[in-house]
């Protein structure tokens, strides 16, 4: 039993030892080789998207989505973002199958929690901070977003027109920009969120989207004071982990998707995304549009 | 045993159900995942019924036939859960080696994901301290204490378990399962390690008279202060004194008196730093008992034909199973020493033999007539067929005589001894 351990021990030894000097030491030649490499093909949803602006344009509804419902054409729905992660298969660590369960599908609680029968009451910690940054090589667009047509990705405009045309039907407070015809301009760049920085006023920048979220305090189910530590700053590593002093080897839960659908009411723009505005002050304005999910706080 | 190995893979049975194989094992991926998580779970799983073996319990001694037999599985499964953890790990970077070395490697760094740092810092610690079992020859007493530490490995490792988002988050009862022997596990050990004075029940006597029956080995006589313990002859308990100069802790001794008399004798000789300290004892100091344990006696062999082989100090089980030997049992009992100064209790030998024609004692001097033989042992004994074998001497001792016996066509079963090493 002693040369049990002992060769166990060796083989465990041995094996660790290489990965974390091949991992760590040498990796930096190859490192440099990854990045001249994906440099040049950007996204590697590139493909897809040239096809989809030679066709016109499209709309990431989830009619559309759920048409690529099979691995060979796979997208999916996270958090709002849709990706077309087709190429990916045979790359995730978790197995093919496991990941063609959740093709055409809303998977953000698949993705949120590793489990493809996921519902949202499922409990689990999600995908690391590398997996995230790895789905975004795959990011098609938003969700309800148009792609296509003059540009690969829809302009920040229409993106903020589109969601005020199509969902003004219901009745939820929503704030959105307003997306008036004067000539001033901002740009949601980091120095600007910074300038929002109290309760009263509160932006900050969540995976490079801006949100002004001031109308949310009081309704947050995590109370105010930590959400109020984070106005005008990057939030994102926060919102992950639901710790306003997160850093990003933090470890948590994240929010719920439902919480991330909630988040989406309270979207300005993209980060350095340039939005028209008749005055700095009205991007704050409410207008009555829709939210399709019931906010629901209770169980966050 | 065949109880352990069905707890242990009560978790995969579960875990194959949660869902198809066929997707468990699909592709070079999926199979080492699913192979780390079966050796994850198994290692844990083993990892608790462990802490349970090590509980030194009356119902195991029975179950085993003997503590040092429930020791032996608690060493052999021990090192089986410690290489399937080892292997755990191993398993699951193929699929972040598949990705980049870097990511294989990033998978080995702590602090980068919490779930996964309680596992690493569980796997340091649980190396470290099998590698000062295993390699490094420590004290008794201060390898026992080091030994104690890997119930926090265990914690780091159950606290892993449960929090990685894996099948055991995702099914309640495979989570249940994993929590309820762990905190079995948790409970045992941590009632042993300090608790034990406290919630053992124990007996307890006073040191009645201390005899140098040669210039190393000492007979303890005991008597006890309310109950006195019920034993079967060959069978020994742990003992621990309370006097000036003497540790507190507990070490294990075999019974050297009969069971019909009221006082409890020990006989020890002076082999290491313990028992050099008991001649510091007095009349009267306190002594606590916990036994009786062992599965060692006469009594639990049904052929009433046999063969008593003692080394040395190892006569003591066979002066207490003499010492009221029942008519019906033909014993050939051999005595190897060195010396005759070294034969202690040969009196009493003799006083047996005279009341008893069935009773016959060999003693074999090794400085004049060489190492005992099993080709010794049966021309005097003229007969080996038909008769069982006890041993109790030092483990080399045992051990080559036993493959001597073994080699000469003695049935393994027929050869009874225990090992007092742990």
């Amino acid at each position: 039993m002693k040369k049990l351990s002992t060769i166990s021990l060796f083989i465990f030894g041995v094996v660790v030892i290489a990965i974390l000097v091949a991992g760590l030491v040498f990796y930096q030649n190859g490192k440099n080789g990854q990045i001249t490499d994906s440099s040049k093909t950007g996204n590697l949803v590139q493909g897809t998207l040239s096809k989809i602006a030679a066709a016109g344009s499209l709309t990431l509804d989830m009619p559309e989505i759920s048409k690529h419902n099979k691995q060979s054409d796979c997208w999916l729905l996270i958090s709002g973002k849709v990706y077309d992660i087709t190429s990916f298969f045979g790359s995730h660590p978790g197995g093919s199958k496991v990941m063609a369960e959740t093709c055409g599908t809303d998977a953000t609680d698949a993705y949120m929690t590793k489990d493809p029968n996921a519902t949202s009451a499922t409990s689990g910690s999600g995908h690391s901070s590398r997996a995230k940054s790895m789905l975004a090589n795959y990011y098609l667009g938003d969700f309800n977003q148009k792609i296509g047509g003059q540009s690969n990705k829809a302009t920040p405009t229409t993106q903020v027109t589109n969601q005020t045309n199509t969902d003004s039907n219901s009745s939820t407070t929503t704030p959105v920009v307003t997306t008036s015809p004067t000539s001033t301009s901002l740009t949601l760049s980091v120095q600007e969120v910074a300038k929002h920085n109290k309760q009263s006023d509160c932006w900050f920048i969540i995976s490079d989207k801006v949100y002004n979220i001031t109308n949310f305090f009081g309704s947050h189910p995590g109370g105010n004071s930590v959400m109020a530590a984070t106005c005008g700053t990057d939030a994102t590593v926060a919102y992950m982990t639901k710790d306003p002093n997160a850093t990003s080897s933090t470890s948590r839960q994240a929010h719920s998707s439902r919480a991330t659908s909630m988040l989406s009411s309270y979207y300005v723009g993209d980060l350095n995304q340039v939005v028209g505005s008749s005055t700095t002050k009205t991007s704050s304005n409410i207008v009555t549009t829709s939210n399709s999910r019931n906010t629901r706080y209770e169980d966050d | 045993m065949p109880i352990i190995i069905i707890i242990s893979l009560i978790p995969v049975v579960i875990w194959s159900f949660m869902l198809p194989i066929g997707a468990r094992f699909s592709d070079l991926n999926s199979i080492t995942t699913s192979l780390g998580q079966i050796f994850g779970l198994v290692g844990m799983s083993m990892f608790s019924i462990n802490l349970i073996l090590a509980g030194r319990f009356k119902f195991l001694d029975k179950y085993f036939k003997g503590l040092d037999k429930v020791y032996a599985n608690h060493s052999r499964l021990g090192s089986i859960a410690f290489s399937l953890i080892l292997f755990h790990p191993l398993l699951l970077v193929v699929k972040y080696l598949a990705i980049s070395t870097k990511e294989a490697a990033m998978f080995f760094v702590p602090f980068v994901n919490m779930p996964v740092t309680w596992g690493i810092i569980s796997l340091v610690l649980m190396i470290l301290l099998m590698s000062l079992t295993l390699y490094i020859k420590l004290k008794y007493n201060v390898w026992k204490i080091s030994h104690k530490f890997m119930v926090v490995a265990f914690i780091f490792g159950i606290f892993h378990t449960l929090m990685i988002s894996s099948d055991v988050s995702r099914n309640d009862f495979l989570r249940y399962y994993i929590l309820i022997l762990a905190v079995l596990g948790l409970i045992i050990s941590i009632r042993k390690a300090f608790f034990d004075k406290y919630l053992v029940k124990k007996l307890k006597y006073k040191v009645k008279n201390v005899t140098q029956l040669n210039e190393s080995i000492l007979e303890i006589e005991m008597e006890p202060l309310q109950d006195k313990m019920i034993f079967t002859p060959g069978q020994f308990a742990f003992f621990s004194f309370i006097g000036e100069g003497i540790s507190s802790e507990s070490h294990p001794f075999s019974i050297s008196s009969s069971n019909i008399d009221n006082n409890l004798k020990i006989t020890v000789k002076n082999l290491g730093d313990y028992t050099s300290q008991l001649k510091n004892l007095k009349l009267g100091d306190g002594v606590i008992v916990d036994g009786p344990y062992g599965h060692f006696s006469y009594k639990n062999i049904p052929n009433k034909n046999q063969i008593w082989i003692a080394g040395g100090i190892g006569i003591t089980p066979f002066i207490s199973m003499s010492s009221n030997l029942e008519e019906s049992y033909s014993v050939d009992l051999f005595y190897s020493v060195k010396e005759k100064s070294e034969a202690v209790y040969l009196n009493n030998m003799q006083s047996v033999m005279q009341k008893n024609n069935n009773f016959k004692l060999n003693l074999w001097l090794t400085s004049t007539n060489g190492y005992l033989n099993s080709g010794v042992v049966a021309t005097l004994a003229k007969d080996l067929n038909n008769k069982d074998i006890l041993l109790c001497g030092p483990a080399m001792f045992m051990e080559s005589l036993k493959n001597q016996f073994v080699s000469m066509g003695v049935d393994v079963k027929k050869i009874h001894y225990e090992n007092f090493n742990f």
